[in-house]
């Protein structure tokens, strides 16, 4: 966010008509500061969230090059090389397979990592549009919405990602019937991972919902909404120009605690089995896996499951950040 | 107050049929049935009985007007498709254990994040309030899984102090383990509720005026601050509650312990419908019933606050 703003909103020295030479002179002494700008700047100055970023950042380069990088294939193992400690050829040892660890957690961070980012994206654009027509249509579509929210929150995320992927699985599973081949090929072309990305949309989009719907209901009785109305602004400019922008900060938080529960939540899909499919590895399937040897080899728990902890607690030090960089009345 | 209580109560039909078409709509649109046994399918005959006793052949419309009459009138869920029990007896059974151990997990989160976030607050910005707070932040990020075999390998498997699976009730010493892992997350978010709440609290006014009459530090924390604090932790604790006693599916299958939460997972992948409407129905009911009581409870606490 340290770019330059493609967008300046003007600031207030700019907008009332002429200004005076010593203000033009402040002007140019120092950039405007947008909202935007003054958040970044929080952003950076907060050590512990620039470290989780770092880290994130690192695992989404080996993420998006893991193909290249990983020294072995993920899948293939001999029994000869079974639960090697680290080594000078498999830099992390094996496991019961005889699989190269290090390989399996760089594709299974890939894993982890699409199926987060990717269900945050559905679950923002879903999540935004149904929260922004639920606040600002109000009546009886924000009553149906906001009920359906309810009872949505009243089922435990596991139980309805357990009931779905298993109804799922058996609707996948039907590869011949025509009107689902296409998505049973997509499936399991992406090892399974349609799936999961539809259990995260599902149990995730309701937060969303409910913050943007309560965002907008505050905004859009606001006198500068009032105003743009009276000058005949339609509603969908309404909502576009002068609503949009107020929803932006709490989406963001939403956002950056919205990809770690993804990342854990598929990973204890994949730790009961019904996640990913195998061979194709994920962090949670890597621990379930390790846990019978737990006593005897308990190395194999400890990479995998320092690694889902680790990127998780960076994701939580940035959303934090982010929050407070948002609100510039919050002090430390 | 009387007419929004009353409401309030109301909502709870509507919830509960909503959680129950749902739960319907999703065993009914699931292809194959509860007695698909892959390689050695039974005998024709032997499915078709089965089927009839279970009314698999009524029409759809009539399995869910009567099934959802045997609950409201006799409460009744039906009998265990896999496990010759009724669904009743299952809740009976296993729900009590699962409410001891989250019970005892929940004392637990909430003195220790209680006494943490005071600290924290008290002590704030300096090494003892980061520390606290980066061990909040690993609680809350460490899933209940991680946490548990860690302290099973630690304190089982190499310290040898406690069994390593098990249950024994309440002042077994077997408790500890899952207690412990049950317990970490509540602790965190509860310790971080309270601190940042605390923290807000502090910079008022009339904490100012105490600090001008001369009170004692201690006196001012614990009788002025701490009361107004804990209401927003209230609300996080309770969240908490509802799901600690509802049991959880990692650490009640990894440590062995005849709990409900077990129930979750098994019942879906083995299509035991019964027991699977009665366990969400009934986890439905204890969240529908904490979010009522922390609204109730809020009002009480902070008499600022008109329930309408």
């Amino acid at each position: 966010m340290t770019a330059r703003d493609p967008h300046p909103v003007p600031t207030a020295g700019s907008r009332h008509g002429a200004a005076r030479p010593s203000d033009l002179a402040l002007l140019h002494a120092s950039p405007p500061r947008t909202y935007l700008r003054e958040v970044g700047d929080r952003l950076v100055r907060n050590r512990t969230a620039m470290v989780g970023l770092a880290f994130i950042l690192a695992l989404v380069i080996l993420g998006i090059s893991t193909p290249w990088v990983a020294p072995f294939d993920y899948a293939k193992g001999s029994l000869l090389t079974a639960n090697r400690p680290p080594n000078a050829v498999n830099w992390l040892g094996t496991d019961a397979l005889g699989r190269d660890t290090l390989s399996r957690l760089l594709w299974g961070g890939r894993v982890s990592l699409t199926v987060a980012i990717g269900a945050q994206v559905i679950v923002v654009l879903i999540g935004v549009t149904l929260g922004l027509i639920s606040g600002f249509v109000g009546g009886w579509t924000d009553y149906l919405i906001m009920r359906t929210v309810d009872a949505l929150y009243s089922l435990p995320s596991l139980l309805v990602a357990v009931v779905v992927m298993s109804f799922l699985r058996g609707v996948l599973a039907q590869a011949n019937e025509p009107s689902v081949a296409g998505l049973s090929r997509l499936n399991i072309a992406t090892g399974g991972l349609l799936g999961v990305f539809i259990v995260l949309f599902l149990t995730h989009w309701l937060t969303v919902c409910r913050l943007v719907r309560a965002q907008v209901i505050t905004v859009k009785e606001r006198e500068f909404v009032l105003g743009a109305r009276s000058l005949g602004a339609g509603s969908f400019r309404l909502v576009r120009v002068h609503i949009l922008p107020h929803v932006l900060a709490p989406v963001l938080v939403a956002l950056s605690f919205g990809i770690p529960g993804s990342i854990g939540l598929e990973a204890s899909l994949s730790f009961l089995g019904i996640g990913v499919t195998p061979p194709m590895p994920s962090w949670g399937m890597m621990i379930s896996e390790a846990l019978p040897a737990m006593r005897t080899y308990p190395l194999l728990l400890v990479f995998p499951g320092v690694l889902l902890s680790v990127t998780l607690l960076s994701f939580t030090y940035l959303g934090d950040a982010v929050r407070d960089a948002l609100d510039p009345l919050m002090k430390r | 107050m009387r007419t929004y209580l009353i409401r309030r109560l109301l909502t709870f039909i509507p919830s509960m049929l909503v959680v129950y078409t749902l739960v319907f709509v999703m065993i009914h649109a699931t292809p194959g049935n509860p007695w698909d046994t892959g390689d050695k399918p039974f005998p024709p005959q032997v499915l078709r009985n089965l089927e009839a006793k279970y009314h698999f052949n009524d029409p759809v419309w009539k399995q869910y007007v009567d099934y959802l009459g045997s609950i409201v009138t006799e409460f009744d869920f039906g009998p265990s498709y896999k496990r010759g029990i009724t669904a009743n007896e299952v809740i009976a059974r296993f729900l009590p254990v699962s409410i001891q151990l989250g019970l005892t997990a929940f004392v637990i989160a909430f003195i220790a994040g209680i006494i943490l976030g005071t600290v924290s607050a008290i002590a704030h910005n300096t090494w003892l309030d980061r520390l606290a707070m980066f061990g909040a932040v690993v609680g809350i990020s460490t899933p209940t899984y991680v946490v548990i075999t860690i302290l099973i390998v630690t304190l089982a498997v190499q310290l040898r102090l406690v069994p390593t699976g098990g249950w024994g009730g309440i002042l077994d010493r077997r408790i500890i383990i899952p207690a412990l892992a049950l317990a970490l997350g509540p602790t965190a978010s509860i310790a971080r509720y309270a601190r940042s709440s605390l923290l807000d609290i502090l910079r008022l006014d009339y904490i100012r005026t105490a600090r001008g009459k001369g009170l004692r530090e201690r006196v001012i924390h614990v009788r002025h601050a701490l009361p107004n604090a804990m209401i927003p932790v209230v609300t996080v604790a309770a969240v908490s509650l509802a799901d600690l006693i509802t049991g959880s599916f990692f650490v009640e299958s990894i440590y062995q312990i005849p709990g409900i939460g077990r129930y979750f997972v098994s019942t879906v992948q083995d299509k035991d419908y019964p027991v699977l409407m009665a366990v969400t129905l009934m986890y439905a009911a204890v969240i529908w019933l904490t979010n009522f009581v922390v609204d109730v409870l809020y009002a009480t606490l902070d008499p600022r606050i008109r329930l309408s």
